[in-house]
């Protein structure tokens, strides 16, 4: 009895363990394949929006930095387009809390800290109320050519931005998004060039 | 070992024992992913992947596996390939991982794999099981992609995509939706009985 026991125990261990070791060959020989794909899936069609036509694939040259220190610190993904070999603008989101939870954006920027587009990824808004907002190319568009270190704030608070009327809550969410981006332009502009070499 | 016998094995997969059609078994990808050529054939690769692998390695390890957790090893065999297959498609084939979605992972419960591990791989040699695998899968295969070509053909008017009949042709959505899969299979399963009851 016991000797039946033993055997079934070692065998199921066994091809379990075997198969645990297989899966986590795989699993490694797959694994930034499959994280370039949902990237892909997910920032492409963003990408492409925020920034201009580049030499290179920014999503396959995608550098993750580092922001901030100790527990505050945090990786962020940088999508770097290049002509002829030299950056010339960067990509990356940064997010802010809005009317139904967080509002993630992606921003385009020049290397010299100027916007080239702002498109939003990820929100969870009203729909038909906080999306137009999230959908809006003219709203968006009011950040193209600022500057990292404009005033980036909705007319009410002293900024330029034209809020949505009606929406004014997610308006505050996407510009306090883009400000937040704009807030660490330097850090990793900077981190992204010594990555890059 | 015999070469008529594994050309036997091997060609009962493709017509004489073909499964969904035959058996009737592994309906539920019949259903659901054949609405297109592409998720039809994808769909039915990704099982003769799996059922070729586990066959073979179910065979190897018939005289080690004990009867009472049969099983269970075989669960654990199919479903390490099924992880496999999801891991390298969701790498290399991402759209067609994004239209099977669950299908994939629901190989494992799929009767097919089981199904031949139990009736055959257990109790046949290596080389046997491989030419049953193959040949079930590839049978399994055609019978999907056949399925999903009438289903795309004249449920969207296209074929892997590309628009292949006359510009007013009014597409029967039907078949795109679930009753018309059972429709198309129906019918299918009719033809099917009636050419192979011609003895």
């Amino acid at each position: 009895m016991f000797k039946l026991l033993v055997r079934l125990v070692g065998v199921l261990t066994g091809i379990c363990v075997v198969s645990a070791f297989l899966l986590t060959f795989v699993r490694e020989g797959t694994k930034g394949q499959i994280e370039y794909q949902q990237l892909k899936a997910l920032m492409a069609p963003a990408v492409k929006v925020v920034l201009p036509p580049s030499d290179n694939d920014p999503i396959a040259d995608r550098v993750k930095v580092t922001i901030g220190t100790g527990k505050k610190a945090r990786k962020i993904t940088v999508f770097p387009a290049k002509k002829g070999g030299k950056l010339f603008a960067l990509a990356y989101t940064a997010s802010a809390s809005g009317h139904g939870g967080p509002v993630e954006v992606m921003v385009g920027i020049t290397v010299d800290g100027k916007i080239l587009g702002v498109k939003v990824v990820k929100h969870s808004e009203t729909p038909g109320i906080g999306t137009k907002v999230t959908n809006s190319k003219e709203f968006m568009s009011q950040f193209v050519g600022k500057t990292w270190n404009s005033k980036i704030a909705l007319s009410n608070a002293g900024g330029d931005i034209q809020a949505i009327s009606g929406a004014t809550e997610s308006s505050l969410a996407v510009t306090n998004a883009v400000a937040n981006a704009m807030k660490i332009f330097q850090v990793v502009k900077q981190k992204l060039e010594s990555k890059l070499g | 070992m015999d070469t008529k016998r594994l050309v036997k094995e091997f060609t009962k997969g493709l017509w004489k024992e073909i499964p969904p059609f035959r058996f009737v078994l592994g309906l539920c990808p019949t259903l659901a992913c054949t609405t297109t050529v592409s998720d039809g054939l994808g769909m039915g690769l990704c099982l003769t992947f799996v059922l070729t692998c586990s066959n073979v390695f179910i065979s190897m390890l018939r005289k080690i596996i004990p009867d009472e957790v049969r099983l269970a090893c075989f669960i654990v065999v199919v479903a390490t390939f099924v992880i496999i297959v999801e891991l390298v498609t969701q790498a290399y084939f991402y759209p067609l991982y994004m239209s099977l979605g669950i299908f994939i992972p629901l190989i494992v419960v799929n009767c097919i794999p089981l199904g031949r591990a139990e009736a055959f791989a257990s109790k046949n040699s290596v080389i046997y099981s491989l030419a049953d695998g193959l040949g079930m899968g590839l049978g399994y295969t055609m019978s999907l992609t056949s399925l999903a070509f009438f289903r795309e053909l004249l449920g969207k008017g296209t074929i892997w995509g590309h628009h292949v009949m006359w510009s007013g042709f009014e597409p029967l959505s039907f078949l795109q939706k679930a009753p018309g899969a059972f429709v198309c299979l129906g019918l299918m399963l009719g033809i099917m009985n009636l050419v192979g009851s011609e003895k």
